[in-house]
């Protein structure tokens, strides 16, 4: 507990953090109010509003922004040699890490969370008063918070890639070779041998937690406990990996 | 003098006991025991790469020794609970983010081992830096930076105190204030183990020392056996004149005293 306050403290103690969350606020409320601002200019159809009026539009922005401020989370402390002092403090080492976890995930979490659902809910009022209403369709609240669980998923890999490289580019290229790369690898794998894999991989159990209708994902909630397990994994590597080597 | 602590804990030394670490085919430290004692200043000398850093950096559990063991107060350092309140260090005055302020840095680590706000402000006054606690570190000059180290050494006050080069890039004022404090904290029965290749500044300050050369001990003794037939500068010289790795030629004050 005592290091999630620490680690809270590093966070917003450096104006990196405000930078970040106000580009994930531009990112996600820009992009998730485009359809209510074509509703507005009337260059859109009924036929064209998605179930969440929008608000998951900017997601894949918000994927490299949450990468990089949890990776630099991690990172900036073996750059600027605090991580010393941070492992002097506490020399079991890995509540440091977890405390670190918690702070970004839960901070990615959150502000996901506040971000997506008010987007949905400003621009499903624009939609309404220009006579649009949203499709229907199944947990779509379920998938809004899927989308935030999704990204606060994201942060915990980030960091955890981050611990066991110790490099800002390091990290940030481990995190998105297995977002965006692994996908790629397991299509190119002989006699469709890949895609069974590839609903497995992160990028598709996060997508499994944002789907709306039928599609061939796994189900919402065996997508949460892939990443789940993913998260456990690499972070429990980073916590053993920390542990043994000198710092 | 004013008070540096708010209450005086339990005496404790440190003790190494055959240490060694080697990093390829580098011994960085060989077999080295030694045990610093509380109530006095202990200096730790040797010349570049005798193995002092790492030393420190094995009490400190920072570094895993590949035999022996070091022990604060009788236990090994990652087994200390909350640490700070036992061991006090500064090891690299560089190491703070360069965007965080000094208060912030403090705050940090402070609140990993249960210690509140108000001794944060105690510790920035006592180092001189409450002016500056809100400016961020990155801007700090070498002096303020060791000041703001110092700090953080003091933040849990500990019953033992380790500084590694603690008076570098300090101007005079700030080298005899350090000199002052750490005879002070010893006064107070604390253990102070610092380095530095200061002879004269090690001779004004420390009780005792260690010396040590390719990761071995040299010596360890009380500093007026060391400077009983002249300068410490002079025995040192004598001292570690087979171990140093970067010999330079044309030092005819060395081979006077060899």
């Amino acid at each position: 507990m005592s290091t999630l306050t620490s680690e809270w403290t590093k966070l917003r103690s450096l104006r990196s953090t405000t930078w970040f969350l106000g580009a994930a606020v531009a990112g996600m409320i820009g992009s998730g109010l485009i359809e209510a601002i074509a509703a507005s200019a009337g260059e859109i159809t009924p036929a064209e509003v998605d179930p969440f009026g929008g608000a998951l539009a900017g997601l894949s922005f918000a994927e490299f922004v949450v990468g990089g401020f949890a990776v630099l989370a991690v990172t900036n402390e073996y750059a600027s040699r605090t991580i010393r002092g941070s492992l002097t403090a506490v020399p079991k080492r890995w509540p440091v890490l977890a405390g670190k976890a918690v702070a970004v995930g839960g901070s990615v979490f959150t502000a996901a969370l506040l971000l997506i659902f008010g987007s949905f809910l400003i621009s499903r009022a624009v939609l309404d008063s220009h006579g649009m209403s949203l499709p229907a369709a199944d947990g779509v609240p379920r998938a809004m918070a899927g989308a935030a669980v999704y990204l606060g998923f994201l942060a915990l890999l980030g960091t955890g890639f981050a611990w066991l490289v110790r490099s800002t580019a390091g990290g940030l290229a481990a995190l998105f070779g297995v977002l965006y790369g692994l996908p790629i690898v397991s299509l190119l794998l002989p006699h469709g041998m890949g895609a069974p894999i590839l609903r497995f991989l992160p990028q598709q159990a996060g997508a499994a937690l944002m789907q709306v209708g039928p599609s061939d994902l796994l189900a919402p909630w065996a997508g949460a406990a892939v990443l789940t397990g993913y998260a456990a994994v690499v972070l429990g590597l980073a916590a053993v990996v920390l542990r043994r080597r000198d710092a | 003098m004013q008070a540096y602590g708010r209450k005086l804990r339990a005496m404790e030394t440190i003790e190494v006991r055959h240490l060694s670490k080697a990093y390829g085919h580098h011994k960085a430290v060989d077999d080295l025991s030694f045990t610093v004692h509380p109530g006095r200043v202990t200096g730790f000398l040797g010349p570049n790469g005798a193995g002092k850093s790492t030393t420190m950096r094995m009490i400190l559990g920072l570094t895993r020794p590949d035999s022996g063991d070091a022990l604060v107060g009788g236990r090994r350092y990652d087994q200390l609970a909350q640490p700070l309140h036992e061991v006090g260090a500064l090891l690299d005055a560089g190491a703070v983010h360069p965007r965080r302020s000094a208060y912030h840095h403090l705050l940090a680590l402070a609140q990993t081992n249960g210690i509140g706000k108000r001794r944060v402000h105690e510790v920035l006054a006592m180092v001189g830096l409450e002016g500056v606690a809100d400016r961020r570190a990155g801007g700090f000059s070498l002096g303020m930076s060791q000041r703001l180290g110092i700090a953080t050494a003091m933040l849990g006050d500990p019953a033992v105190v380790m500084l590694d080069e603690p008076v570098n890039g300090l101007d005079p004022e700030g080298i005899r204030w350090v000199r002052g404090l750490l005879r002070h904290l010893a006064g107070e029965g604390r253990t102070v183990f610092l380095s530095s290749h200061l002879m004269s500044e090690m001779q004004m300050t420390a009780d005792h020392l260690i010396v040590v050369g390719r990761g071995q001990l040299l010596a360890d003794v009380a500093i007026a056996e060391m400077t009983a037939s002249g300068s410490l500068e002079d025995a040192y010289f004598a001292l570690t004149a087979e171990s140093v790795d970067y010999p330079t030629t044309a030092t005819p004050d060395r081979s006077a005293v060899a």
